[in-house]
């Protein structure tokens, strides 16, 4: 059944927000399915033998023997499961194993408590989570990845590569299990180089490249005579910062980094740079 | 107060009280609020012949443009009131700033002294390295604010002034341990002063021609950024007014064709053609939701911008005709707008050019839902708006006001079947002798119009009864906004009329000489009535430069309110 | 009425409507019968040149058909009512006085919920609870999904549609058609309409409809049709109605989809060959989950659309298809506890009615339905649609990326 009514569906969206106790909060793109947007890593140290491995063209998370880890969403998991650290045990464990925190371990999150239930403070908001955080799951204490996705590899005597994500998933839904094993994609934190306010970081084509407030990536090149190419403007006081430098050789003076002069793309991806354009990057 | 509030204000009104109209002497006729050591900096040499308040856009811009466009500037500008039948550029020669406005400016000032001075920006702006960093540093805060001073008044500071400043800069170091601190009192003061928020305008006795003071190179360099390009003079400009470039004429001829064929001059034309359209009344424009229900925030902020980039397009791009703006049908659209005149729009975001067909009736400026929106009442349109506002903003030739004893019953009875349009209901003015005189004048220009309803959507009928679309212009008749658009490109009095306001717009005042208009207007019209070249030629004129005499007679006038 | 050249060629396909279709819209938007909606229009206009139209869906909502022969006992009980129904009279009537009140809410809370934490709503198939009372009457909107695929559905009752078409299949509305939520106090429906209408404004929902290769609005038997998503909101006149003539931009990207569907017009009403339809849906964000991790979304199987052209340049009619049972109750399993302790569903109870009435979505091997037939009134005004753009990389703000590759 469908709640369609104002009034039920004010009083479940209620219901949802005194679940946590918590007020609602924007959240990052957090979800790890491919074809939503992947939340940068924040920059805190990795559990003990994780590392960083490049399939195709995009990162993912291993354990120290290289397979590769794969996220279990535990919002996908309410249903089966009013604890969802509980959900893999048994036929689930055949096939997955969680990747264990270190022996000793405190459990520092857990999915948020039930309806009457009050906020404890020795667990974290999932949603205001780090990288990492140690939950008590089936197969004991594991790690838990951007407060949402149990991590678990692939149970079985050799490292596959990965298989892509939402195989062996046990639904009948196959949206289900897309939803529900995901690889842990990996992207690097954004780099907070030295540069002009105006400036900043975008994601373009597997690094991070320089863009303006609006995510217009920037780039440089030749620009003849009458070419139609937007020159980032620089303030007329400025002494310049680092390799940002101040040209006033226009009639409005421009940024140049590394000497070279800096044009603004169109609105859009990489693919807005035009033909002879070099992408900028830190 | 703290110093920080006492301070530049005290400096702004020394400034404000000493800055005056002279005649030769300087002499006030007012007392003097003088610090403890300060001294009022006056003005002899050379002489003050007017000052120009900056308007918001110059403002924002001349902020974006020498500390970047990442500075906040947030604040209430006051308004420059408009005088009957003149440019704002006009009434921004007599305008004064409350302590109410002062007060707006201060913390607008504040705010943007602390952006320029905080840790992600200071060291772009600093000059050096401070002795110490929580301490006054003379030599290092004279380094650093003589180049923004240069640039914030558009000459270089006076070895006055920058004492003066540098002082305060010291001043603030001391309570706040903070050299940086003290950079943003002194560039809050720099910000508030008069200096900066007047365009100073300084003559000096013409060599060519006694007894006829013409403007000094700096002057001529701001008139030049702002009149050009809308925004404060840049390094280069100012070097040519320094190194004297610009009282030389084929010299300053050359730098004006550059400037104008800068891309930076787009935004010179928009801001002439926002003040010669009056476009300080979108602020105001309101519908009625129900009788007009897709007119709605995002619309009122696209029309204004539509028509500019319309005018743009035809006067820039295409380097094209001026009186084309009456007749042509290539304009932009966003989605929003395009709901207004239900035509589709390729993207959601940002403008797309578009082209009307010939069966829209729509004739360049005229039929754009700007024009037809902002002359028409909330709920119903008006011809004799749209006629007056005609007469007024295209043909230079005002109407008065309605007296106040008119009963509008009967034209604001949009419902009436018996006078089911306009044109009927407008009847009863246009026949009474009493109205006529003015309604003649008005109406018959705006009636083509009226297939365009009161935020400019397009209609046939009006209360089920066909709408006459014929009008008649100084003896010329036509049918509908197409008729109209020819009509008023055929005017002589339209391009006199921008080649006057093209010329208020340039000096600040309106000009009384209708012979050097009229030799304006013929160049005008040689060179194919392109606005670049007309605008090129008003800048480049000596007589642009020229100061009335009226502006130098003796006696003194207090310009500047005092605190 | 202005219609024009675009410039630099930047509309693919361009959505020209014919004249009268944007003359004063006179399309009302009541819950009629929808008998009216679905007979053969009087007098339909000559297709626009191009033979594009577009359309921006304003309502969407289930088709309920007022009246008492449809739940003879009334709506069906709330949570509360279900479990006084279950005690002795007497004790019935004891806990209904009013003294007695906050001892009845606490028993009949605490029925809502389970062993280790668990609740009717966030996890339904933990419980055993009554069924629901089911639709009665005859009567129901909808289309008939299984005529053109016999065997493939199991056994259940069809309905006839108000316009006199046998063998509708909507058993969504023979489960649900008797909740508090569809069917309204006093019969008088419309908190789904103005509940659905809002999400519809809100842009998160907007479905545009685009139809190319139209060369009579009476009869055709090639068009294209595309069902999809778009993020542009609509406008809204001061009755709530979407005014018409606004441009929209579909998308495909998630949660949004675009379903390229193929179809015929006959008399003046276009139907779609059967195809899985899937549509967003989002609950909002908040609270303990985030919904859109949850991906929900209007998941139509076998699905088809019967729109009846207007004069007045409207399009009203029906989508139906097979849905996943739990489909019908996400949201208020989202809900969770709260679902069941402020409104009162039964989520356990309702599912279990589902299962029982289930009619499509058949497993080949156990032959068992996990789908019900449902069925969605569409009103849909003139609007200018533009196709999905030519796909570009997309750039991410800083600190995301867009992985791209499905298959890592």
């Amino acid at each position: 059944m469908r709640l369609d009514t104002g009034m039920a569906r004010n009083a479940s969206l209620a219901a949802l927000a005194a679940l946590a106790g918590l007020g609602a909060a924007s959240l990052p793109a957090s979800a790890q399915p491919a074809d939503l947007p992947i939340a940068a890593a924040d920059g805190s140290p990795f559990p003990p033998g994780v590392r960083v491995r490049k399939l195709g063209n995009a990162s993912v998370y291993t354990d120290a023997k290289g397979k590769v880890l794969y996220g279990l969403d535990m919002r996908t998991l309410l249903r089966w499961a009013p604890d969802p650290a509980r959900f893999c045990d048994a036929d689930c464990a055949q096939n997955w194993t969680a990747l264990a925190a270190p022996t000793g371990s405190t459990a520092n999150i857990r999915y948020p408590a039930g309806f009457e239930k009050t906020a404890d403070d020795r667990f974290m908001d999932p949603r205001k989570a780090p990288d990492w955080t140690v939950i008590d799951g089936a197969q004991g204490k594991q790690w838990v990845y951007k407060g949402w996705h149990l991590v678990f590899t692939r149970a079985g005597a050799k490292a596959r590569p990965a298989d892509g994500d939402g195989a062996d998933g046990n639904d009948a839904d196959a949206d289900a299990n897309e939803r529900r094993w995901n690889t842990l994609k990996y992207v690097p934190p954004p780099p907070k180089p030295a540069a002009p306010g105006v400036v900043t970081t975008a994601f373009v084509d597997g690094a991070y490249a320089f863009a303006d407030r609006e995510g217009r990536v920037l780039f440089t090149g030749k620009c003849e005579r009458d070419c139609a190419w937007r020159p980032l403007p620089a303030p007329m006081a400025s002494s310049g910062l680092g390799e940002w430098q101040v040209s006033l050789a226009g009639d409005a003076p421009e940024w140049t980094f590394k000497g070279k002069r800096v044009f603004v793309g169109a609105a859009g991806g990489s693919g807005t740079v035009p033909s002879g354009g070099q992408i900028l990057r830190p | 107060m703290s110093p920080f509030r006492t301070v530049p204000l005290g400096i702004a009104a020394v400034t404000l009280v000493a800055t005056l109209w002279l005649a030769g002497t300087a002499s006030t006729s007012a007392p003097v609020h003088a610090e403890a050591n300060g001294s009022p900096a006056l003005l002899t040499d050379p002489q003050v012949v007017g000052m120009r308040r900056l308007t918001e856009a110059q403002y924002r811009n001349s902020i974006a443009d020498i500390f970047g466009s990442d500075i906040r500037v947030a604040g209430r500008f006051e308004p420059i009131v408009r005088p009957a039948h003149q440019l704002i550029a006009s009434g921004a020669r007599s305008s004064a700033i409350t302590p109410s406005g002062l007060e707006q400016f201060d913390a607008m000032a504040r705010e943007i002294a602390r952006q320029v001075f905080d840790e992600e920006h200071r060291a772009q702006f600093t000059a050096c390295v401070p002795a110490d960093p929580a301490g006054a540093d003379a030599s290092c805060a004279g380094r650093t604010l003589a180049p923004l001073g240069r640039l914030l008044f558009r000459r270089p500071l006076s070895e006055q002034e920058l004492a003066l400043y540098v002082r305060i800069a010291g001043e603030g170091a001391g309570p706040t341990r903070s050299f940086a601190k003290g950079l943003e009192l002194a560039l809050g003061a720099m910000l508030v002063s008069p200096l900066f928020l007047y365009v100073v305008e300084t003559a000096q006795p013409d060599p060519v021609r006694p007894g006829v003071m013409r403007l000094d190179d700096n002057s001529r360099a701001a008139r030049l950024s702002f009149m050009l390009w809308n925004s404060a003079p840049n390094a280069a400009l100012l070097d040519a007014a320094a190194a004297g470039r610009l009282t030389d004429q084929p010299q300053l001829a050359a730098t004006v064709r550059r400037m104008v064929a800068s891309p930076r001059f787009e935004q010179g034309l928009r801001a002439f053609f926002s003040d010669m359209l009056l476009f300080e009344k979108f602020d105001e424009l309101a519908k009625d939701p129900v009788i007009y229900p897709y007119f709605n925030q995002d619309v009122l902020q696209a029309l204004p911008e539509q028509m500019l980039r319309t005018i743009t397009t035809q006067l820039l791009d295409g380097d094209g005709d001026y009186r084309e703006l009456f007749t042509t049908r290539k304009t932009w659209m966003n989605r929003a707008l395009g709901a207004l005149y239900r035509v589709p729009v390729s993207q959601s975001q940002g403008w797309v050019p578009y082209e009307f067909t010939a069966e829209s009736d729509r004739s360049g400026l005229l039929g754009l839902a700007g024009f037809l929106a902002m002359y028409s009442h909330s709920g119903r349109s008006s011809p004799t708006l749209r006629g007056r506002a005609i007469r007024e903003l295209l043909l230079c030739q005002p109407v008065p006001n309605p007296p106040g004893n008119v009963n509008f019953t009967a034209v604001q009875d949009t419902g009436n079947k018996a006078m089911p349009t306009a044109r009927i209901r407008l009847d009863a003015h246009t026949t009474d002798p009493v109205c006529a005189g003015c309604h003649k004048i008005t109406d018959p220009i705006g009636l083509p119009l009226e297939r365009f309803d009161g935020i400019g959507g397009f209609r046939t009928f009006e209360n089920e009864a066909a709408i006459d679309v014929s009008g008649e212009m100084d003896d010329t008749r036509f049918t509908g906004g197409d008729g109209l658009g020819k009509a008023i490109a055929a005017s002589k009095d339209a391009t006199l009329c921008v080649t006057s306001r093209a010329l208020e717009y340039a000096t600040g005042r309106p000009s009384e000489d209708g012979e050097l208009i009229e030799r304006l207007e013929g160049g005008f019209a040689a060179q194919g009535y392109r606005l670049r070249q007309l605008i090129e030629t008003i800048a480049s004129l000596p007589q642009t430069y020229e100061v009335p005499t009226e502006s130098i007679k003796a006696g003194t006038t207090l310009v500047a309110t005092r605190r | 009425m202005d219609r024009g050249k675009t410039g630099l060629g930047l509309m693919c396909g361009g959505a020209a409507i014919g004249v009268a279709a944007l003359m004063a819209l006179t399309g009302s938007l009541s819950m009629e019968a929808p008998a009216r909606a679905e007979a053969p229009p009087r007098a339909l206009p000559a297709p626009p040149p191009g033979g594009v139209m577009g359309f921006v869906v304003q309502d969407f909502v289930p088709p309920v058909i007022q009246g008492m022969d449809a739940c003879p006992k009334g709506t069906s009980p709330k949570v509360r009512d279900i479990y006084l129904a279950s005690l002795p009279a007497d004790e019935r009537a004891r806990l209904e006085r009013k003294e007695n009140e906050p001892e009845l809410t606490k028993r009949w809370q605490a029925t809502v919920f389970g062993a280790d934490g668990t609740n009717i709503c966030s996890q339904p198939d933990k419980f055993d609870r009554p069924l629901l009372a089911t639709v009665q009457s005859a009567d129901a909107g909808g289309l008939d999904l299984d005529g053109d695929a016999p065997g493939e559905s199991c056994s259940h009752e069809e309905f006839t549609a108000p316009d006199g078409r046998t063998g509708i299949d909507n058993q969504e509305y023979r489960v649900m058609g008797c909740t508090l939520e569809w069917r309204g106090k006093d019969g008088i429906g419309g908190d789904l309409l103005t509940g659905m209408r809002q999400f519809h404004a809100s842009g998160e929902w907007t479905q545009v409809i685009l139809l190319r290769g139209v060369d009579s609005l009476e009869n055709d038997d090639d068009v294209e049709v595309i069902y999809a998503n778009t993020p542009d909101r609509p406008q809204l006149d001061s009755h709530g109605n979407f005014l018409p003539g606004y441009s929209f931009t579909i998308s495909d990207k998630p949660p949004r989809h675009r379903n390229a569907l193929h179809g015929h017009i006959v008399g003046g009403v276009l139907v779609t060959d059967a195809q899985d339809i899937k549509l967003a849906q989002t609950w909002g964000q908040g609270g303990a989950r985030d919904i859109r991790g949850a991906r929900t979304a209007y998941d139509f199987r076998h699905a088809k659309l019967r729109l009846a052209f207007q004069p007045d340049g409207s399009l009203r009619g029906l989508v139906g298809g097979y849905r996943p049972v739990f489909d019908v109750i996400q949201s208020p399993a989202i809900g969770g506890a709260g679902a069941a302790l402020a409104a009162g569903i039964d989520c356990a109870g309702t599912l279990a009615t589902l299962r029982k009435y289930a009619d499509g979505i058949r497993d080949p091997k156990t032959g068992a339905c996990s789908g019900v037939s449902s069925a969605m009134n569409l009103y849909a005004v003139p609007a200018f649609i533009n196709d999905v753009p030519a796909p570009s990389a997309r750039i991410a703000p800083a600190g995301t990326a867009h992985a791209g590759n499905k298959t890592l």
